[in-house]
């Protein structure tokens, strides 16, 4: 079932008072299924927050429209089946954090019990229960983070809509937040994820969208996007005789700490390679298949279309 | 009505808690104090004085106090993205700008109750005795610092915080001349200019009718009959402030 209809969605900003707009999104059309991790990426001005804000009813379109579980995205219906963490998240900081917990819930059908155990419920799992009665003006960058991401799910949502939600983060910040959000992935949990850092959204996402200039230049899972290659970096342990029979086979290594790197072994070869190493009594370390990173993708396909445009 | 109501009661607490809200407050009482100093004038003088002074302190540190947290209630609210999160809850566009303008009533009804209450003791210290007069004066006050700050928040959610605080202050100044507008409409000679003075004194309400001080100060008796009719004319200007302020709000882009 598709969770997320976006068909033809165009958005130009207009000047107040008139005057060349700019086009942030260009007939940007997509569908994200349910249960699907889907990572939004694009350099600055991409129209990545232009697409989340349309989806939030936060602007509204030129052309186009968006649909989330099939209504209208004003709809209310939808409003209490979504979770959205902005980009750097500010809060009321006259607020503790499970002041704005409570706050948030107060928006939802829910009794008092039922958001009390809620609100207890996610701050054990962004780990903010010790600073629950804390002012949000006292929180750290991360501390708010976190209370942003538990703010999202304050409703169990069925969409989570994630804009940067490791930015600013320190690695053990950064990690915490991508198993918070793994965690909500094996939940079966349909989340867009807007980020810059690629290597998270490859670690995370199962589909991808490219966006440049407000255009889709890349859509599809990262098997499809990110083909593996066709040869393998193989590591062993291996005699010096077997070593030179790999290398009368046409496969010149390096050794490194006494281990063999074999690398850019054709794919159909792996098999011969592997058997010379248990028939000489080798052990044999690691393979592993090689494939473009998608920092290389993205930054291929965006020079690609700049070249291209120029 | 339960969104609205939390985002009231949100909006109360973060009014609270700032301290430009407790620092007007503060002044304000500072001020009607400090009118205990005028102890050289006849003792009939001074209790005239202090209720006009009184009055006149509720008056202007309202009108503050209206701009402020009509300029501060919208803007701020997309500037530091806060906005974001509650409108990707079941929040309706005008149940948020609802709860906005009550939480602003709502702290415009503390403030007003609070100095008029300061007011009412301390004319008590004086003349010993209770003069609740002063608080139906100072409801009038408060009606018309509510339509300010309707017509503030109605303009701030298009313009900046800037220009909406002058629209406010200009406003409150054309209101108090809306008696000088209407004389000159009926002595314009110029038919242009005639229409445009009327439609003047259409478009602004004449924010003298809400000014009970010189009734207070000289013991006029005002029939509850005017209080009414002041306040269907004052809710008449703020049912349509607001309608205008929904309707800008729902075309915003965020």
């Amino acid at each position: 079932m598709a969770v997320v209809e976006i068909e033809e969605l165009t958005k130009v900003y207009r000047p107040f008072l008139g005057g060349v707009g700019v086009l942030a999104l260009d007939k940007l059309s997509l569908t994200i299924e349910q249960g699907q991790t889907f990572g939004l990426v694009g350099p600055n001005g991409s129209g990545k927050t232009t697409t989340i804000k349309l989806l939030l009813g936060l602007l509204y379109p030129n052309r186009g429209k968006c649909r989330l579980f099939g209504r209208k995205v004003f709809d209310m219906q939808v409003k209490d089946r979504i979770g959205f963490m902005p980009e750097a998240p500010y809060f009321y900081d006259h607020l503790t954090g499970e002041q704005l917990l409570n706050y948030y819930a107060s928006f939802f059908k829910m009794s008092k019990t039922q958001r009390r155990e809620r609100v207890d419920e996610l701050l054990s799992m962004v780990g903010m229960q010790e600073r629950r009665k804390m002012l949000l003006r006292h929180y750290s960058r991360g501390m708010l983070q976190r209370i942003g991401l538990a703010q999202a799910m304050i409703n169990d949502p069925e969409l989570l809509i994630l804009d940067e939600p490791t930015s600013g983060l320190d690695p053990i910040g950064s990690y915490q937040i991508r198993n918070l959000i793994l965690e909500l992935k094996h939940l079966h949990k349909t989340i867009i994820l807007s980020s810059h850092l690629l290597g998270e959204v490859e670690h995370l996402c199962d589909q991808v969208g490219l966006l440049h200039r407000g255009k889709l230049l890349a859509c599809g899972t990262l098997g499809e996007l990110l083909p593996e290659a066709k040869q393998a970096h193989i590591c062993v342990q291996v005699s010096e005789a077997a070593q030179h029979e790999l290398e009368a086979m046409g496969f010149q290594g390096e050794r490194v700490d006494g281990l063999l790197q074999l690398a850019a072994v054709p794919v159909d070869q792996i098999g011969p390679v592997v058997d010379l190493v248990r028939k000489s009594g080798g052990e044999l370390y690691e393979i592993h298949r090689q494939r473009q990173s998608l920092e290389d993708f993205f930054v291929q396909t965006v020079r690609q279309k700049e070249v291209a445009s120029e | 009505m339960r969104a609205t109501k939390s985002i009231c009661l949100n909006m109360v607490g973060e009014a609270l808690s700032r301290l430009i809200f407790q620092l007007i407050l503060v002044f304000g009482i500072a001020f009607m104090i400090a009118g205990f100093c005028f102890t050289y004038l006849a003792p009939g003088e001074e209790v005239k004085m202090l209720k006009d002074l009184g009055l006149t302190v509720v008056a202007i540190f309202g009108l503050l106090l209206a701009i402020y947290l009509a300029v501060s209630t919208i803007g701020p609210e997309v500037e530091r993205r806060t906005i974001y999160c509650l409108m990707a809850k079941p929040v309706k566009r005008h149940w948020f700008y609802l709860g906005k303008f009550l939480g602003s009533m709502a702290i415009l009804a503390i403030s007003c109750l609070i100095m008029g209450l300061v007011l009412v003791f301390a004319l008590y210290l004086k003349e010993q005795a209770w003069n609740w007069a002063l608080l139906g004066a100072v409801s009038l006050t408060y009606i018309a610092l509510v339509v300010v700050n309707a017509l503030v928040m109605a303009i701030s959610t298009f313009a900046s915080p800037m220009l909406a605080t002058v629209a406010g202050f200009t406003f409150w100044g054309l209101g108090y001349t809306q008696s000088y507008v209407h004389q000159l409409a009926t002595h314009a000679d110029n038919p242009t200019s005639r229409v445009m003075l009327e439609i003047m004194g259409v478009l602004i309400p004449d924010l003298q009718r809400f000014d009970l001080r010189e009734a207070v100060v000289d013991l006029i008796h005002v029939p509850p009959s005017y209080v009414y009719l002041v306040t269907a004319y004052g809710l008449a200007y703020l049912v349509v402030m607001l309608a205008i302020g929904i309707i800008a709000f729902n075309q915003k882009q965020m």
